[in-house]
Order: C-alpha cells, then sequence, then structure tokens
C-alpha cells in the first residue's frame, strides 16, 4: 500500500515536471507570441518509449531496416548510390554501425528476457513442489528460492542497463531511416548515369538541343505538330499581353461571341486575374468572371472524363480534409516543423497541453489520399485500389492549386526496385555487372513505356487505361496514357518529362513531369506528374497488405498521378486558343493614333466547341 | 496607457453627457487616425467610424440599448469616457498622450456592433420570425451517417486522429453529390448574373477583422498560420464572403456598376467547437465546401433592404427544388453578430434526427464592413469632386454542402 502511494505521488510530480518543462517550452516571446513546443521535437512520428511526449503516439512506423542495412559492403550497395544520385551527404558506415549495435542490443534484451522468464517458470515450479500458493511466503525464503530472485533481479538491472544504452540508439537510428528516402527505381538510376556521362540516348529520349546542359529528358511527346502555329502566334502575346490581361468577359464558341450575364456593367477597370501580394499569402490570387468560369469548366469537363472510364470497383471519387497532424504529413515525406515550407496552423490553448498543431496541404494532396488508408489492413483481392479527387492543394512554393489528383494502392512490388539487392549484399558490394544490368532494365522498361505510349496514340483503347490485373509498372504506364486521352482534344503541345534523381523529393521513387506549352513563356510548364511511391508512405503509416499467409508485414505500394493542375492549364488554354477579333468588332478605341490596326487589344478568346457543355454560358 | 485607464472609476453619467462633440474634434480624430498605422503592411486605412454619430451624448441611449439588445462586446460608455479624457489631454497638448487615447478610442469604436433594423425581433433565438415555410415535414428516417456507412459513402472513424476533429471523407456517391450541388448552384447563380470568383482561402487577418470576425481573443473561430515565424499575420478564411469583401478593399464604382454580384466556392475552415452529438456527423465541421453570393448595392437602405429580399428568393428557388422542408427565419438581434444589420437564416428539416438544422443565412451588413474596407460609389469613379458614399454589402449561403447533403439525402430518401 506504502508503496502505491508513492508510486501515485512520484508519477503525478513526474507528470508536473514534465507540464512544467513543456510549458517552459511554449513561453511568449516579445510579440506575445508563444513559441510552438511541437518544433522541438525531432519526430512526431517516432515516439521514445516511455516519455511523455507533445504528440501523441498514433502510428508505428515499420521500415524495413534490414533491407537497408543488411549488407557487408555498404558503400557500394545500392542505398549509397540512391543517397549519391540524389545528392545527398550521410555517413552511411556509421548509422549502418549503429544499426548493428541496436540490434545486437534487442537481441541481448530478448535473451535476457527469456532467461528471466525462464527463471519465473523455475520460481514457480517451485512453489507448485513446495505446496503451491498457499506455502508461497514460506518457500520464497528457501536458499533455492532466494537464488532464484537474485539471478532474476540481476537480469533486471542488466536490461535497464542495456535499456539506457539501447533507447538514445533507436531513437538515432529510428529517426535517421525515417528520414532516409525512398528507394531509387532503376530507370531513375540509369536517367542519373545518363546525366553523368552527358551521353545522348537518342533512342529513349528526345532533345532539341542535345548539348544543352539544362536538356530535359523528354521521354515522349504529343500533339506537338500544334507548336509551329503557336509559336507563329505568339507575336500576340508580346509585351503586357499575355493569360493576365487578355481575358474579357466575354467568349466566342464557333465564331460567335457569347457575353457573360453581367457584362452590362460598366466594370471597365475590373482585372480578371487579380494578384494579390500582400492580402492574401505569397502566391496566392484572386481570379475573377470568365477565368473562373474557364477554370470550373475545366475541373467538369476533366472529371466528365474520368467518369466516362470503365468504372471498376476499387476505383473511388472521394473529398478528404486539408489539414493533417504532424505524424501524417511526416509520413508523407515532409518536415512538418518547416514552418517555411508549410502552412503550419497553430491553435494556442489554455495550456502547453492544449497547443494543436496542423498542417494545411489541402484536399487534393498526396495527405488527403493517404488519409483514407492511414493504419489500415487492406485484404489482397481489394487491389489494385484507386481513389481520385478533385480540390485544392496549398504550399508556401506554389500558393493555392486547383487540382485533380489520383492514388492507386496495390500490392505488388515493381520489378525494377530490388531485383538485384540480394546480389548486392556481398562482400564486394554492386559490382560492375550488376550495374550495368540495373541500368539496362531502367533503360528498358523506358522503351516500353514509349513504345506502349506510341501505340496508344495511335489506336486508343480507353479499356487499357483501368488498373485490374495490372502489375505497378503497368499501372504507371495506364496513368500516362490517362494524360494522352484527357489532353489529345486540346491540341496543346504536351510532353513527358522523367526526373533526375536528384530533383526527386524524398518520397519519391521515380517520377515522370507532364508539362504543356505556354505560348507567353515560350516555353513548356509542369501540368501534372505520375510518381513511383512504392512502400515508402505505406511502411511509414502502416498500411498494410493483409495476407494471412505471409508471415512477414507486407505494405501497400502506390502510385500518385496529379492528373491537372488546372490553374496552369487554363492559362495554357487561353493563350493556345486566342483569335484575332473581326475588324468589324473594331471600335474606335482598338484603332491607333496613326490608325494602323492594334491587334493586341482584339484578341478573343475562342473556348473549344468540345468544352462548351461544360462551361456557365 | 495606465493614464486612461485611471479613471475607471469616475461617474460617467456626472460629466459625459455635458459636451456636444464637435466638428473640430472629429477632424482631430480622424488626422490622427490616418497617421496611425493600424494594420501593418496592407494598404488599409482604420476603418472610417462616423464619429459624429457615436460620439454625440445624444446617441448614447440608443447605441448602448442597440448594444444591450444584441448582447454585444461593444462599450460605448467606455468610448465617451476616453472622448472626456481626450478632451482634457487636448488642453495639456500631450502628443504622445492625445495620441494613444485616439488609438484607444479607435479599437473600442471598432468594436461596436451594427444598428439593427426595426424588423428584426428582439432578444435571443427563440424570439426568431418564421416568415416563410416551404414544403412539408417529412417522417423520421435513417440519419445521413446511418444511410452512409451502409453504402460506404462516408468514412469518419479514426480520421480526426490524423486530421482535425470531426473531419471526415466522402465517397462515391455522397462526393459526387457534393459536385454536382456546386455544379448546380453555379448555374443558377450565372443565370442571375453572379460573376464567379475563385478566392484565396489564406488572408491577411485585417481582412477578417475588417469583415466583423475577431482573430483574437477566446471564442474567435479562425485558424491561424504560422507562416515563416509572423504567428497570427495570415489567417485560414472561415468563409468566402471574407476573401471577397477582401477583393473589393479600397475600390470605387461607379453607381451604374451597382448591385455587383460576386459568388465563389470554397473550403471554409474554421475552428467551431463541437455540437451536440444529435446533430449527427456531417453538421458542425472544422472544414467544408460552400458556395456563397456577396452582393454590393448602393449605400441606401430601401434598395439594400430590397436585395436582401431578393438574395433570400435566389436561396428559396434553389432550394425549392431539392426536394426538402425548410423554413425562413426572420433572426433576432442576438442572434445578429457584429456586422449584420438584418439576418434572415433558413433551417431546414432533418428527418433523420426530427430537427431543423441552419442550411443557409443571408445578411445585410449595410456600410459596416465597406466603411472598414473603404468600398465607396459614386457616379463617376473618374470624377474625383463627386460625391462618394459608402456601399451597403450583402452575403448569402446559396450552398454550404455537408448540411446540404444531410438534408437531401434524409429527405428524399425512400425505404423500398
Amino acid at each position: 500500500m506504502q508503496r502505491f502511494k508513492f508510486k501515485t505521488i512520484f508519477s503525478q510530480l513526474n507528470r508536473k515536471f514534465s507540464l512544467c518543462s513543456t510549458l517552459k517550452n511554449s513561453k511568449s516571446d516579445e510579440n506575445g507570441y508563444r513559441s510552438v513546443p511541437h518544433y522541438t521535437q525531432k519526430s512526431s512520428l517516432y515516439i521514445k518509449p516511455a516519455e511523455e511526449s507533445i504528440f501523441p503516439k498514433i502510428i508505428s512506423p515499420e521500415l524495413n531496416m534490414d533491407r537497408l542495412f543488411d549488407t557487408r559492403n555498404i558503400l557500394r550497395s545500392m542505398l549509397n548510390l540512391n543517397l549519391t544520385a540524389r545528392h545527398i551527404h550521410l555517413n552511411l558506415e556509421h548509422l549502418q554501425k549503429d544499426y548493428f549495435k541496436m540490434r545486437s542490443l534487442e537481441d541481448r534484451i530478448e535473451q535476457l528476457k527469456k532467461q528471466k522468464d525462464q527463471i519465473s517458470e523455475q520460481i514457480n515450479n517451485l512453489v507448485k513442489s513446495k505446496g503451491g500458493i498457499g506455502s508461497k511466503k514460506k518457500t520464497m525464503q528457501t536458499d533455492d528460492a532466494k537464488k532464484l530472485l537474485r539471478l532474476a533481479n540481476e537480469i533486471k538491472i542488466k536490461i535497464n542497463h542495456i535499456l539506457d544504452e539501447l533507447i538514445p540508439l533507436q531513437e538515432i537510428v529510428n529517426i535517421a531511416c525515417l528520414r532516409l528516402p525512398n528507394t531509387l527505381h532503376y530507370s531513375a538510376l540509369y536517367l542519373h548515369k545518363y546525366h553523368l556521362n552527358r551521353y545522348v540516348d537518342s533512342e529513349i529520349f528526345i532533345n532539341y538541343e542535345s548539348m544543352d546542359e539544362q536538356a530535359r529528358s523528354v521521354l515522349f511527346e504529343f500533339n506537338s505538330q500544334a507548336m509551329e502555329k503557336l509559336k507563329h502566334g505568339t507575336y500576340l502575346l508580346d509585351g503586357a499581353n499575355n493569360w493576365q490581361t487578355i481575358l474579357k468577359d466575354s467568349v466566342t464558341v464557333q465564331g460567335k461571341k457569347i457575353s457573360a450575364k453581367y457584362s452590362n456593367k460598366n466594370l471597365d477597370n475590373w482585372s480578371f486575374i487579380e494578384q494579390t501580394a500582400i492580402d492574401s499569402v505569397l502566391n496566392n490570387r484572386y481570379l475573377c468572371g470568365t477565368y473562373a468560369k474557364l477554370e470550373q469548366c475545366l475541373s467538369d469537363y476533366f472529371l466528365d472524363k474520368i467518369q466516362h472510364l470503365n468504372k471498376e470497383e476499387n476505383f473511388e471519387y472521394i473529398k478528404s480534409s486539408s489539414m493533417f497532424k504532424s505524424a501524417l504529413i511526416e509520413g508523407c515525406g515532409k518536415s512538418f516543423n518547416d514552418y517555411r515550407n508549410n502552412f503550419n496552423v497553430v491553435r494556442f490553448g489554455h495550456s502547453a497541453s492544449s497547443i494543436e498543431l496542423l498542417h494545411l496541404a489541402g484536399s487534393s494532396s498526396i495527405s488527403a489520399l493517404v488519409l483514407n488508408f492511414v493504419r489500415t489492413s487492406i485484404k489482397k483481392k481489394y487491389f489494385p485500389w484507386t481513389v481520385f479527387t478533385n480540390g485544392r492543394t496549398y504550399s508556401p512554393k506554389k500558393g493555392q492549386l486547383n487540382t485533380i489528383d489520383f492514388l492507386t494502392l496495390t500490392s505488388d512490388n515493381s520489378s525494377l526496385l530490388y531485383k538485384y539487392d540480394n546480389v548486392s549484399k556481398s562482400a564486394e558490394g554492386l559490382t560492375d555487372q550488376f550495374l550495368k544490368l540495373t541500368l539496362d532494365s531502367g533503360k528498358k522498361y523506358l522503351l516500353d513505356i514509349k513504345n506502349e505510349l506510341d501505340r496508344f496514340l495511335i489506336k486508343s483503347n480507353c479499356d487499357t487505361l483501368t488498373h485490374n490485373g495490372k502489375s505497378i509498372d503497368q499501372i504507371i504506364v495506364s496513368y500516362l496514357k490517362l494524360f494522352i486521352y484527357a489532353y489529345k482534344e486540346f491540341g496543346i503541345p504536351i510532353r513527358f518529362v522523367c526526373i533526375n534523381a536528384y530533383d526527386l523529393n524524398t518520397r519519391d521513387s521515380f517520377k515522370i513531369k507532364v508539362e504543356a506549352y505556354l505560348p507567353s513563356e515560350q516555353n513548356y510548364v509542369a501540368i501534372g506528374e505520375v510518381c513511383l511511391l512504392n512502400d515508402y508512405i505505406s511502411s511509414r503509416l502502416q498500411i498494410r497488405v493483409d495476407e494471412e499467409s505471409s508471415p512477414t508485414i507486407k505494405h501497400a505500394n502506390m502510385v500518385y498521378c496529379r492528373l491537372v493542375d488546372l490553374s496552369v492549364f487554363t492559362q495554357i488554354l487561353v493563350e493556345s486558343n486566342l483569335k484575332v477579333g473581326s475588324h468589324e468588332s473594331l471600335n474606335d478605341e482598338l484603332i491607333s493614333e496613326s490608325g494602323s490596326f492594334n491587334t493586341e487589344k482584339n484578341l478573343v478568346f475562342e473556348l473549344p466547341s468540345f468544352l462548351t457543355k461544360y462551361y456557365l454560358v | 496607457m495606465f493614464k486612461i485607464f485611471s479613471f475607471g472609476t469616475r461617474n460617467f453619467s456626472k460629466c459625459a453627457l455635458r459636451y456636444q462633440i464637435s466638428k473640430e474634434r472629429v477632424e482631430l480624430i480622424e488626422k490622427y487616425l490616418k497617421k496611425i498605422r493600424i494594420f501593418d503592411e496592407i494598404d488599409l486605412f482604420p476603418a472610417d467610424i462616423d464619429w459624429g454619430y457615436v460620439l454625440n451624448p445624444t446617441n448614447l441611449t440608443s447605441i448602448d440599448e442597440n448594444i444591450r439588445t444584441r448582447k454585444s462586446n461593444g462599450d460605448i460608455i467606455g468610448l465617451h469616457r476616453l472622448n472626456d479624457d481626450l478632451k482634457e489631454a487636448l488642453k495639456t497638448g500631450d502628443q504622445h498622450y492625445i495620441e494613444t487615447i485616439i488609438e484607444a478610442m479607435y479599437h473600442k469604436a471598432v468594436q461596436l456592433p451594427n444598428i439593427s433594423d426595426p424588423s428584426s425581433p428582439i432578444g435571443a433565438e427563440e424570439n426568431a420570425e418564421c416568415v416563410m415555410n416551404v414544403g412539408e415535414k417529412k417522417g423520421r428516417s435513417p440519419t445521413v451517417d446511418q444511410i452512409a456507412k451502409m453504402y460506404g459513402w462516408l468514412r469518419e472513424d479514426h480520421i480526426s486522429l490524423y486530421s482535425t476533429q470531426r473531419s471526415y471523407i466522402l465517397k462515391k456517391e455522397l462526393a459526387e453529390l457534393e459536385n454536382a450541388l456546386v455544379r448546380y448552384t453555379l448555374n443558377y447563380l450565372n443565370d442571375k448574373g453572379f460573376i464567379l470568383v475563385s478566392v484565396p482561402d489564406i488572408l491577411h487577418h485585417s481582412i477578417i477583422e475588417s469583415c466583423g470576425f475577431a482573430t483574437k481573443g477566446d471564442r474567435n473561430q479562425v485558424y491561424k498560420l504560422d507562416f515563416m515565424n509572423e504567428y497570427g499575420k495570415y489567417c485560414l478564411s472561415g468563409t468566402s464572403e471574407m476573401s471577397l469583401a477582401g477583393l473589393l478593399k479600397n475600390r470605387i464604382l461607379n453607381h451604374d456598376e451597382l448591385p455587383l454580384k460576386l459568388c465563389a466556392v470554397s473550403r471554409c475552415l474554421r475552428a467551431e467547437v463541437s455540437g451536440s452529438e444529435r446533430e449527427g456527423k456531417l453538421y458542425r465541421l472544422h472544414e467544408f465546401t460552400k458556395v456563397e453570393m456577396f452582393v454590393l448595392t448602393l449605400g441606401d437602405s430601401k434598395i439594400s433592404s430590397l436585395m436582401l429580399e431578393n438574395i433570400k428568393e435566389y436561396q428559396t428557388e434553389l432550394f425549392s427544388d431539392l426536394g426538402i422542408h425548410f423554413r425562413v427565419l426572420n433572426m433576432p438581434t442576438q442572434e445578429l453578430g457584429s456586422p449584420a444589420y438584418k439576418k434572415y437564416d433558413i433551417e431546414a428539416w432533418m428527418p433523420g434526427n426530427q430537427f431543423y438544422g441552419e442550411i443557409s443565412s443571408t445578411s445585410n451588413c449595410h456600410s459596416y464592413q465597406s466603411r472598414r474596407l473603404h468600398i465607396k460609389s459614386s457616379r463617376d469613379k473618374t470624377d474625383l469632386s463627386e460625391k462618394q458614399s459608402y456601399v451597403h454589402t450583402l452575403n448569402g449561403t446559396a450552398c454550404a454542402v455537408p448540411r446540404m447533403l444531410t438534408a437531401i439525402v434524409e429527405s428524399n430518401w425512400d425505404m423500398v
């Protein structure tokens, strides 16, 4: 009873002490704002055992560390090659040493626990043999029992000693592993070598100026025949004329001018694009009238296109949340305490423990799509499972975007990730011979994609856009085909660009960016992407494949696709469909003082006919 | 600052009423306020308070009565006390002290609520006057939560662990219904001549405050960003009314450009407190999609009141076709909030939980917001000699998606 009382007081003191230390973290600064204690934490996913943390333990990451470190020559391993290609500097040998030490300490604890269990069993047997529970007190006074108790106590002390060393080590290794990038896809590795050697592989890539250092690895392009026409029309967009200035409150549909319902207003200084650098946060803006209607029209068009695809059982349209807890953000490969690159939302409560930290990523972000699956175990028969959504994404760098995004989960592993892992684990490490095999596989995959896309461009068979029964490598191709299916009608030049390893995000294994031609910039701008995420997110957020027969934990593999960035594509649509208005419609204002015809002011936007039914006339 | 509050125990009734506010005093206050930067970094002058009205002792009783009937935080007596202190300070000529008092007066004055329409019932929510009933009350149906669970249309279990409280994921048909509702509403509003605006969801706090929403204090419902080490500078928009009003700040419109009707679809993010279990899972949320109407009219009470009736008609027309039963309430003074002069709420019958739930509201804010955001109109905006007057602003919910989903699904549910 006394012991219980002491324990209660101790735990109360402990709680009060830790609360004090947290409160200390949240003291006010000179402006009266309190600092956020969460920012001082190293991870929101890995919570140190037996310690009060500002983050609740809601997820336990399940990283396959053996796959990373179980190699005899870490400097010639795939992991090191991955880090080099991504320009990440890390002392891998040191980390591997820590990992092995951690594993040996864990094994030692395991052994000691077994020994302790054996001793407990021996004590139980002793008690049983000496008359059972009734005479337990007497039995425990015997020499045999005392010896066993002493042994058990020694083991306990040993375990505690090891734990003192193990817990900080676990923290170091686990957090370091959580920050490691995703496994590099062989094609991304091939791209890395391709760029390194400045070797122009004209068999795969279309490069306009091969010697240009900035040349991008263009894998495929379509609608490129429209380029000449658009380049020819760029004279219309000189000077101050661009998508921000040319739109009026009317559009032309098949040569007929259709005015907006409000166009009787004399809104002469009404801007259709209102940049707000100060009123709203960086890169956010207002889009008014025709422009906003066009964005809405495009959203409806793309969603309609998707609805027309063959609907599979696990092909779901969802509407998710915009704000997320730190664990989810960290699980998706972003740093939760980086308030320069995240929109962090903080609610200060009355006490430090009630401070709430959320992250505004948007209802169409990867986090929003992943939210549907966190800590779930999905039966194999439900794969591949695709969710898609339309909504907003927010980031300080890009501002507020309207996008349509997809996420596909599958139980299948990519054949271009771990194929040569076992051979690279030998003392020799990844030999030149196997490296060549790796690069060849990566190159072959890129060639296969190219050929498949060529075939689809000639004969668009929508049945090939479905995911059922396909490997994860084929699902990537399906997504690329989806771009051809959705954009072909626009007649705007589109290209698929392979992203080099050093441009990949931590969570990406392989990425193809989709770019469209923006006439006013005379360059391509990104409108979407297809990205292999593999099991990077699912291993951090416990998204498992429910396989009864499998003894090991298996995580779902993911492919992410952003079909359209509506904010950017609307600009492209506007600039690509400009026409010089007819002379009859010109009024005196448009004839300059010299009497010449001022085309810049008489540009009209012609809505492509296939969009008419989606436009709010 | 200490000096300002040092007269706290003085008996106001003995001194304040003796003075009439002079034109010179009003000019002095306005002159000083122009120097004070209330909102840093943003091109927004302090609100144009009608000092002649608020400091006139003959208006004290009516303003105080208005504050009490609205149960507002405004402190007109405190403001008049500060005015007395200003008079004393002017005698001493201590510039710093004068500026401090004027700034304190400003902060008190902006907290005063709008005047109330005489036709608004006085008192609390239960005094709301029902002005219209549409459709018939339906019998009990399963709740939207039950229906959605049955068809896998809604995921909310454990989601709050990784997102905000009461967060949810709409799936399949329910997600498609959200899209359909937005499209239906936008089509209707386009026909009525509304200009669609795509608005930012992250705004400078001054825009939100100028619309009459508090960003500080315990009861505020605004999420604040900790962005670039500047906590609270930017906030999340709780309704696109804030963004639309912000778009028009410092604008002068020609009389013939009015009424200017704007609409926007946006994600509303509110740090709202949880409601009762009875309300269900799609009722009081931290985040939802909403289509909002925002209208500017000439600064004439008759014109803006007529526009309020028009917006109410748009709303009833929009909701009538959706097979739901609803009632329109003329909201009493305590339910108006600070900015509204008059407000109608529309409550739909939720057959699942058998209660009337608010699905929409529309308010006439008179010149409350335009005085704060400096939105004016004149006969010819290019002619600066023309008289400029503050416009009246009105707002109305065209479609608050989750509550509409609840009302539609439950009202149109047929157990065959």
